[in-house]
């Protein structure tokens, strides 16, 4: 989510693709009484689209602050990494508070007897002052907020890791894994309101996946490439295959059948908040094979096809607080007014649609004020 | 699920062809596909209570804080009801244990203290709505399930574990599905019976049979009254196959 990079030539659209794609999948997947999240990419294997955002996140934040780093020093890399986080801070009080403006709407289910009676809705909003509190030290957040602050906490700690990354990527990679293991062995976690919760998306497990893309982007830069390795090719799809087998076994009775019990105790459970080894390879592998088939200069990216993901990507912050907003009034649509199949497929394409315009006029309009400046000092962080 | 998705087209598509046909009353029916409710577990300990002829009791443990006047038209009540009906010459006693607010590791300590006092046939446990309302963490909540079933199991008792409630508005504040993936995998790993109240009642939404959205009173009596009224016919529906059913014997 870091600003995109100016200048055009070297900017590689992979990243905004995939990332746009992930912000396409993450605003479907969070209108839960969307059919249509069958299409996105968690119904075919162990990891998703979060894995996707985080990673490049990681990557185009080294790639954007290391450059601040080298030409303007510390202070100044630090001081506009935590000028970013504000951003994002206001902009998450804003989404909560459109958030929280809707929920006043839906709760009303809470009158109904039936979940009253097992729910209290009293014991969620006992005591709105606190909650507001809370919500302002990211500790109380309504379901599908999660991503946000994780990103604001992981930015937050960035200029810590950034001067690391520069001198020594690997150093920091052992560190962060270091990390990553102790925080799953010892549960670490942040909390959340009401007491007793942790957070969806731990960030000591997470902060391992940013990082990862942070030491690739440094690899890139000092020249490596991607290993070219057929083994590797045929392990990294083979994973896929089992994972996509896996993955389909949840949803189809038959196939789930079909999987020996032993599976499920070696297995299970794939965590999602302690980031399970499981889903980092799966997204090792996944990105391993996509890279290897798509290159930087793959010639479809710049096609018509992949513009309106690429547009999106390019302004990831807003269109994915955009989408957050439109999915939780997607979903409220389709909830008290009409939840048929062409209202959903509607809700979908409208969804979309209104992400893509967005983002394009962003784009327009930061061109547009870029131009007759040009003396202007170009470093910026425009999009998201 | 693919195959849910070509039923729901269908089901809309129907409803999309023939309003006259929508337009009647719909039945009343508690019917629920083999696709979403599957017994795929066995209760000796039930099944050797009935072989003896001796009372068949039940134990409801729940996260609920009740009307009293409605008490009666709550499942465990509708589930004695029913379990009477299908056995009128047996004794059939439902209690019902409620712990609001409690999390599930809370009600571990809780189910060990009642057992204690009272060993049942059957513990009927309703749990995850309020490890899910806190953000608990699901591993946590896991591993107090497991800890929960195997204590009911030590003390000789047969355990059903029953999920959260369903509705779209629900659903939009609270994430459910983690805790319902997890009920799913440890019941598995326990040999337990799973009872789908949550994908049972996102049935009857998705079909229409019950409605949450219609706010007068007359409405939500009829959704309370629907939702206990069949789960309470399905638990003992659930209960009579797991218990008599010979093609379910333990090996």
């Amino acid at each position: 989510m870091a600003g995109p990079v100016k200048s055009s030539d070297d900017r590689d659209l992979r990243l905004d693709f995939f990332r746009g794609l992930a912000l396409w999948f993450i605003f479907v997947d969070h209108i839960p009484a969307n059919q249509f999240a069958w299409a996105t990419l968690r119904n075919y294997g162990l990891s998703d689209a979060t894995e996707i955002f985080v990673f490049i996140s990681g990557y185009t934040a080294t790639l954007v602050y290391s450059r601040v780093f080298l030409d303007r020093g510390f202070a100044f890399a630090a001081a506009k990494v935590l000028h970013r986080c504000w951003t994002l801070y206001i902009t998450y009080m804003f989404l909560f508070f459109a958030f929280t403006a809707q929920v006043a709407y839906t709760a009303r289910v809470f009158d109904n007897p039936l979940f009253r009676e097992e729910m209290g809705i009293a014991s969620y909003f006992e005591d709105p002052t606190l909650a507001l509190v809370h919500a302002l030290i990211l500790m109380f957040r309504p379901a599908n907020l999660d991503v946000l602050p994780l990103y604001i906490v992981l930015l937050l700690a960035f200029p810590l890791v950034l001067p690391g990354l520069v001198s020594r990527p690997r150093l920091v990679l052992a560190g962060s894994a270091l990390l990553y293991l102790a925080a799953r062995n010892f549960q670490w976690n942040l909390p959340t309101y009401p007491e007793g919760g942790v957070w969806y998306f731990n960030p000591f497990a997470w902060q391992f996946l940013f990082v990862l893309g942070g030491a690739v982007q440094r690899f890139r830069q000092a020249g490596g490439g991607l290993p070219s390795s057929r083994i590797l090719l045929a392990a990294s799809i083979g994973y896929l295959l089992v994972s996509l087998v896996l993955a389909l076994s949840w949803r189809i009775a038959w196939l789930g059948a079909l999987m020996p019990p032993v599976l499920a105790d070696i297995l299970y459970p794939i965590s999602k908040t302690d980031l399970d080894p499981l889903r980092l390879m799966h997204f090792a592998a996944l990105s391993y094979v996509v890279l290897y088939y798509v290159g930087k200069d793959a010639g479809w990216l710049n096609g018509w096809g992949a513009r309106p993901i690429v547009t999106c990507g390019r302004q990831s912050l807003q269109v994915f607080c955009l989408g957050i907003i439109l999915s939780f009034t997607g979903q409220t649509i389709l909830v008290q007014f009409n939840d048929s199949l062409l209202a959903q497929l509607a809700t979908t394409v409208l969804g979309i649609g209104a992400m893509v315009t967005v983002a394009r006029i962003l784009t327009w309009y930061q061109k547009a004020e870029r131009q007759p400046r040009r003396s202007a000092p170009a470093a910026k962080d425009a999009g998201a | 699920m693919i195959r849910r998705c070509l039923c729901r087209f269908l089901v809309v598509l129907w409803i999309a062809v023939s309003p006259a046909l929508a337009q009647e009353a719909p039945p009343e029916s508690c019917a629920i596909p083999d696709t979403v409710l599957t017994i795929d577990a066995v209760l000796p300990k039930v099944r050797a209570a009935l072989q003896d002829g001796g009372a068949l009791t039940v134990l409801v443990v729940r996260t609920a804080n009740p009307q009293s006047t409605r008490a009666a038209m709550t499942y465990p009540a509708r589930l004695e009801a029913e379990l009477k009906r299908r056995m009128p010459n047996r004794e059939v006693r439902v209690a019902v244990r409620n712990l609001p607010d409690e999390s599930a590791a809370e009600m571990v300590l809780e189910l060990k203290a009642s057992l204690a006092r009272e060993l049942p046939s059957l513990v009927i446990w309703q749990v995850g709505t309020v490890d899910a309302m806190r953000n608990l963490n699901v591993e946590s909540f896991g591993e107090a399930l497991a800890e929960g079933i195997g204590l009911v199991h030590e003390l000789g008792s047969d355990i059903i574990v029953m999920d959260m409630q369903y509705s779209l508005q629900t659903t939009q504040l609270i994430n459910f599905q983690p805790y319902v993936d997890y009920i799913d995998w440890v019941t598995q790993n326990h040999d337990v019976f799973h009872f789908p109240r949550y994908d049972i009642m996102r049935h009857w939404v998705e079909d229409g049979q019950v409605d949450f959205n219609t706010e007068t009173p007359e409405a939500k009596q009829r959704s309370f009254t629907f939702v206990h009224t069949c789960l309470g016919k399905l638990l003992a529906d659930s209960i009579m196959t797991m218990a008599l059913d010979p093609d379910l014997v333990n090996p």
